[in-house]
């Protein structure tokens, strides 16, 4: 298995809030990883790996979304998985309405749709985030907290978004994504 | 200044202890780090059982050649968060902050705090050890050189022996056997030790200890330093 890491930080420091973890996670799984940032990704990179995760930023950090440096995404065939920042990329690229919603901390998630990432009906997970979305095709709603979605799935393919910090207290998530089989 | 350059200048929490930096050491190789900011509880009991040492920050931003902000906090979340952010409003007007250092590494209640704070105030949040493998953080601290020593222990089955011991490469091992037996969390952000850094790459002086105290009891203790002098490196 290899999985390309993808860096959505426009400050390297905080690579080693976001990315960093994300890295011993799927080390500790035996995983083989590829870091870049996004400014650095190209066809080839995708090409070469199996999955790919686009990992989180700062909170102040929101230069990924003004950027028109997404052409691999949008090509994008692997299944993907967008974490924080990542999520909010997903979500914009797929042409969903992103909207300010500060939600910081750990909240009580409701599972809405059965995934082969998360299998409990409630769990607990660690926000660290300004925006929310208004979930439309092709993408729907896997799981929320209060009135927020804040897990999402492509209807058709293997694209993933949390907009929660999943390696914070669910890196089980992360994990299923890397190694669970890809099904529809 | 420790790192002039055209990056950001940045506040850094500091306790005095090893995780706060070790967050600094990190953050000097891409910022600049303008100033230090020290919470200190009113709460006299706080004071002399949690931050036994901590006056010793004062002497610690002297080694490093950076000011420090000190203000009193209290012991309820609700002042805590209000001190925290008078705190920091106090270095962005005086030193120009524009994000502040961290050495959180899992506590998703003291981060998200910070966080909320610095949102509010506009401000950037680094957190460079969050998460880390605590064995590697122990490794790194020695890898670093620095020179930190067990400044309080609270835990079962950590004794009177561990306090004022330097952190070196067989004191490493011995925790992390008792964190293999005893889960106790090494890393000690769980509470159960607390470290005050002497000496580290980035200090201008050193901290010499030239006095100090034990106070123990049921596996838990204090080493107090009572007087310190800078030497020159």
């Amino acid at each position: 298995m290899s999985v390309l890491l993808v860096s959505l930080c426009s400050d390297p420091l905080s690579e080693l809030e976001f990315v960093r973890p994300i890295e011993q996670i799927l080390r500790r799984q035996g995983i083989n990883i590829f870091t870049k940032h996004y400014t650095k990704v190209n066809l080839e990179d995708v090409d070469s790996t199996e999955k790919a995760i686009i990992c989180g930023s700062a909170l102040r950090d929101n230069t990924f979304l003004g950027e028109k440096t997404f052409i691999w995404l949008e090509r994008l065939d692997k299944p993907t998985l967008g974490i924080g920042s990542g999520c909010q990329l997903i979500i914009k690229i797929l042409g969903c309405e992103l909207f300010n919603k500060t939600r910081i901390g750990v909240f009580k998630v409701k599972l809405i749709k059965k995934n082969k990432l998360v299998d409990k009906k409630y769990f607990y997970a660690y926000f660290l985030t300004n925006r929310a979305a208004k979930i439309t095709k092709p993408l729907e709603a896997l799981a929320k907290v209060g009135a927020m979605e804040c897990m999402v799935k492509h209807e058709s393919r293997e694209i993933y978004g949390c907009l929660f910090h999943p390696e914070v207290i669910n890196p089980e998530i992360i994990i299923n994504f890397a190694l669970k089989p890809n099904k529809f | 200044m420790i790192q002039p350059g055209n990056s950001m200048k940045l506040g850094a929490l500091f306790s005095g202890g090893k995780d706060s930096c070790l967050a600094i050491h990190k953050a000097c190789g891409f910022h600049e780090i303008a100033c230090l900011i020290s919470l200190i509880p009113k709460s006299e009991e706080s004071r002399i059982f949690h931050f036994p040492n901590i006056w010793v920050t004062k002497f610690q931003a002297e080694a490093m050649e950076l000011p420090i902000i000190q203000i009193e906090t209290g012991d309820e979340s609700y002042k805590e968060l209000a001190d925290l952010s008078r705190a920091l409003k106090l270095a962005m007007k005086k030193f120009g902050i524009e994000g502040i250092v961290t050495g959180a590494i899992r506590s998703t209640y003291q981060a998200s705090k910070v966080q909320k704070v610095c949102d509010r105030l506009e401000l950037w949040c680094f957190n460079p050890l969050w998460l880390k493998d605590q064995e590697e953080l122990l490794h790194e601290v020695l890898k670093e050189g620095f020179k930190t020593i067990i400044s309080g222990i609270f835990a079962y089955p950590l004794d009177r022996s561990f306090l004022g011991r330097i952190i070196d490469a067989e004191l490493v091992s011995k925790l992390l056997n008792l964190w293999r037996k005893y889960g106790i969390n090494i890393a000690g952000e769980g509470g159960e030790i607390e470290t005050t850094v002497l000496d580290a790459p980035f200090f201008k002086k050193r901290i010499e200890v030239r006095d100090y105290e034990i106070q123990y009891k049921d596996y838990s203790g204090i080493f107090k330093i009572k007087n310190l002098r800078l030497i020159d490196k």
